[in-house]
């Protein structure tokens, strides 16, 4: 059975007294420990998707189910998200910030203190516990946003363009950086749903690519990407570019 | 701020309509009343005058705001001087002037001109600061890149200006313009009805209408229908002239990266009107320059050191240093300004020993300020805990906000000096005129000129809270309480900070009119006998009755009156024998002297007599109704004693005060808010 199965999902919103169409019949499935990537132009509405799947918005018509069971309204458990913005509170410090998540689904105070401790290792941010984020790097502030999602131990990672206000050489490192995450078996979150609009980021990173139409979305490809991990050895290869040029076709038409 | 209507603000209107088509069925004499009131046929031409005087304040305005932000902005010498003296003159309660810069220029103008220039020069102290504060803070926050991109394509001096400073000033300049007329609206009222030294004072307008309907006339549907047409005429403006400018300025923001979408609306007629003027106006500098160019002096050419955007309302931007400097310099501009009250009360300024002799009360003006800062306080606390409230739970619900924001926007929009006769009409008559009801009149009245600055800030704080913050938080299932503890209460506390500066330098400047309230109070009265045997004398005045003692041939107490006037009275004289009943009637002006005449009464009853000393047939003093405080005492000193020294001493400690609880409470505070703030990607 699919951890997360999106249904018919299509959603439109009215704006000036205009009704826009925004996602037209979405439907795919995602297995668990797998690594999906929505793929589509900026404004086809895979923020809005995305924002569906995480139970922040109601779909207009269809459904999103989990282990079988369709979704009602957010919950940490089933998923957390990791944003392009970081979204991280400037008011608490990193510690603070990746705690407030577990102390909302009433973790103990010495239990979170320890969860959190580990999680700050794995994202390697020892030294900056106490920081506030305003003091922090772009990468630095990802990985407080990464630690923060996963420290609540959900079973689906939702990314929302998470390397996008990185610049190229901070992303490609924490880009290796989740892909080894995802991939340590110790932690229980193993499977990710990303969004982006970089067709190589896809394609580095993903099992699978599903890629979007322009306004109103609907999926127009669903793309296994069976080149060996890990893919930096790959970047190169004739074959990426193959696959890359492949989607892009899509994206176009 | 939320300026431009809604469809349930023209739903409010409609209901406000019903109410008082409403209150005519259930009121037959409600109509009558105001038709019966001969100032009423004037409106058109009051509403003329208002407009004229608020017009005339606001070119001022312009005038002063663009020059002194403009050249604070962009050199960095006079800046150093001029940022803090702006500082200073923003922090002294203007309303503490207003009697004395009335005189003033009456005595320099005789009769009507000297009282409509010293309202139109108040009306624009009370504009000035926002407007120069805005273009300050935009001339210093012009992006280098912007600065830059200019120079390299040969824009410098005047140009420089007209295409690049003015229009990336231009929304600031509108935001400025809009506080600083809702701040003329707030000063218009004190300045058309005036009560001072025995004297009244008013102009033209629909302040004076408003307030001479309750004061003088005690009319008080005439009162309501002139608030009506007091807020009618504040959102008629908003919606014709800001609404559409605001529009209009949204033109000129910068874009920043990753900026929201700015949807196009259609040009407004008064853009389009605008435009067309500075089109032409550029057409005629360039015909000009181009016929006279040898003529004309070149501006030299600006250097801007750019620096971060600025904070404005950084109550911390002064140094310590620089504020013992200041404070001396100040004290300086507070000795010419007492010169300048005692010029116009025609007054020496030299024996401060004597004034402190006269009034031995002026030891006691710390204690004083401690008072009004409590009242303050006070009233701070209901509005914050009202306010908070509010917001949050407004800002939370769609219908609740599209219910409450309108009728927020139409509150803030009405001047509080004018809710200030209703306020204490209301108060009085349910609670008195004893000290709770004094107290409590006072603190609704510091409530009205200060609430608004805390709850739009705190509205305009929860809207700025990115969507992705919020959407994080629900993501991981913080909600209810916990989102508010946790999520708003932190991300909106600058919001509230900035909020609270307003709202305490609001109130300061209510604690003028609200400590000393000239709607009413006490008048002397005496009255000697002989020949009978009286035991006390009850007056009746309107609803108010007071007891006055006789003993060994004396009859001396307090005689409660409310409103200004003429009073019909009626004193009942109680004797051992029996009781007489007389009509008097008597005028009260706010203060003055003690009338000469003295009539002699003859009671057939037990025939002896009565010689009323006062009041009687004449203009009596009133020492209108007050409670303890800085703003209390400011007033007695202007209009009761007229005593330069205490005025100045008195307004001095209120700015200074002002300036001391910026520096160090409100200081302190707006820097700690600065880690709650969100960056800007």
């Amino acid at each position: 059975m699919p951890l997360l199965s999106v249904r018919h999902v299509s959603k439109s919103f009215t704006k000036n007294g205009e009704k826009i169409r925004v996602l037209n019949s979405i439907t795919f499935d995602v297995q668990p420990h797998e690594f999906v990537c929505i793929l589509g132009q900026s404004g086809c509405g895979k923020s809005t998707l995305l924002r569906i799947i995480a139970g922040l918005e109601k779909p207009t018509s269809g459904e999103v189910l989990f282990n079988g069971e369709p979704i009602q309204g957010p919950d940490p458990k089933r998923a957390t998200m990791i944003f392009q913005t970081f979204a991280l509170l400037p008011w608490l410090t990193v510690r603070e910030n990746i705690e407030l998540g577990m102390e909302a689904i009433g973790i103990p105070k010495i239990k979170r203190h320890a969860i959190a401790s580990h999680y700050i290792k794995l994202c390697e941010l020892e030294g900056f516990e106490n920081a506030y984020p305003p003091e922090l790097s772009g990468g630095m502030k990802q990985r407080v946003g990464i630690a923060r999602a996963l420290a609540v131990e959900p079973e689906i990672l939702l990314m929302d363009e998470p390397f996008s206000s990185l610049d190229a050489l901070t992303a490609q490192t924490l880009r290796e950086d989740v892909l080894e995450i995802w991939r340590d078996t110790s932690i229980p979150t193993n499977t990710i749903l990303m969004i982006t609009h970089l067709i190589q980021e896809a394609v580095f990173m993903a099992d699978r690519v599903i890629v979007l139409s322009k306004r109103p979305a609907k999926v127009v490809g669903d793309i296994p990407i069976d080149l060996p991990r890990p893919r930096v050895n790959y970047e190169r290869h004739p074959v990426f570019f193959e696959i890359c040029d492949r989607i892009e076709k899509l994206i176009r038409e | 701020m939320q300026i431009g209507g809604s469809f349930f603000k023209i739903i409010l209107l409609v209901v406000a309509f019903a109410l008082l088509v409403l209150l005519a069925a259930l009121f037959p004499g409600f109509f009558d009343e105001i038709a019966k009131n001969p100032e009423t046929p004037n409106i058109p031409y009051f509403i003329f005058r208002t407009m004229l005087r608020m017009t005339a304040a606001y070119f001022l305005t312009v005038a002063f705001g663009l020059s002194y932000g403009i050249i604070a902005g962009l050199y960095e010498k006079p800046r150093r001087v001029m940022i803090p003296l702006l500082d200073i003159l923003q922090s002294i309660p203007v309303l503490g002037f207003l009697p004395a810069a009335i005189l003033f220029f009456i005595n320099l103008f005789p009769g009507q001109l000297g009282v409509e220039i010293a309202s139109v020069i108040l009306i624009f102290t009370g504009q000035a600061w926002a407007v120069a504060f805005g273009v300050y803070g935009a001339v210093r926050s012009i992006p280098e890149d912007l600065a830059n991109a200019a120079r390299a394509f040969g824009l410098t001096g005047f140009k420089y200006l007209r295409k690049l400073l003015l229009p990336f000033i231009f929304p600031s300049f509108i935001t400025g313009s809009i506080l600083a007329w809702g701040g003329g609206w707030y000063f218009l009222v004190a300045c058309e009805f005036m009560t001072f030294g025995g004297m009244l004072y008013t102009l033209p307008g629909v302040g004076y209408y408003l307030a001479n309907a309750v004061y003088v006339q005690q009319n008080i549907p005439s009162a309501l229908f002139g608030l009506g047409v007091f807020i009618l005429l504040v959102l008629v403006i908003n919606k014709l002239i800001w609404a559409p400018l605001l529009e209009y300025s949204d033109k000129f923001k910068v874009q920043t990266l990753g900026g929201e979408e700015v949807s196009r609306a259609r040009p407004s007629l008064l853009a389009t009107l605008l435009e067309l003027f500075f089109e032409k106006l550029d057409d005629l500098v360039e015909f000009l320059s181009e016929r006279y160019s040898q003529k004309i002096p070149k501006i030299p050419t600006v250097r801007i050191e750019l620096q971060k955007p600025e904070v404005v309302l950084d109550p911390r931007r002064m140094a310590l240093r620089q504020l013992v400097i200041f404070s001396f310099l100040f004290l300086i501009t507070m000795y010419f300004l007492g010169l300048f009250v005692a010029a116009s009360l025609q007054k020496p300024l030299e024996d401060l020993q004597l004034s402190l002799k006269t009034h031995p009360e002026a030891y006691l003006i710390p204690y004083f300020a401690l008072r009004s800062m409590f009242r303050i306080f006070v009233a701070y606390l209901i509005a914050l805990a009202w306010t908070l409230a509010a917001g949050v739970i407004i800002t939370r619900n769609k219908f609740l906000s599209n219910i409450f924001l309108p009728i927020f926007d139409i509150g803030q929009s009405v001047p509080a000096l004018a809710l200030f006769p209703f306020i204490m009409i209301i108060v009085f008559k349910y609670v008195g005129t004893g000290s709770i009801g004094l107290e409590l009149a006072s603190i609704l009245l510091l409530l009205t000129g200060s609430q608004w600055y805390l709850l739009f800030n705190i509205i305009g704080a929860i809207k700025r809270i990115p969507k992705d913050i919020t959407e994080a938080a629900s993501s991981f299932g913080i909600k209810d309480w916990k989102f508010v503890r946790y999520i708003i209460l932190p991300a909106i506390f600058p919001g509230i900070i900035v909020g609270s500066i307003q709202a305490w330098g609001g109130a300061w400047n209510a604690t003028i009119v609200s400590e000393y309230i000239n709607y009413g109070g006490y008048v002397q009265f005496e009255a000697n006998y002989s020949g009978v045997e009286l035991n006390s004398i009850t007056a009746v005045v309107g609803e108010k009755v007071s007891r006055i003692d006789c003993f060994g041939g004396k009859c001396s107490g307090m005689l409660e009156v409310s409103g200004v006037g003429n009073h019909n009275a009626s004193l009942i004289f109680h004797s051992s024998s029996g009781e007489l009943q007389l009509p008097i009637s008597f005028a009260v002006g706010d203060v003055g002297s003690a009338p000469e005449n003295n009539t002699a009464i003859t009671i057939p009853a037990s025939s002896g007599y009565i010689t009323l000393l006062t009041p009687v047939n004449g203009s009596s003093p009133l020492h209108p109704y007050s409670v303890t405080g800085l703003g209390a005492f400011i007033n007695k000193a202007t209009a009761e004693w007229g005593d330069p020294w205490l005025i100045t001493i008195a307004i001095a400690t209120m700015s200074l005060t002002v300036i001391l609880l910026n520096h160090f409470v409100w200081g302190y505070l707006f820097m700690k808010a600065e880690r709650y703030k969100f960056e800007m990607t």
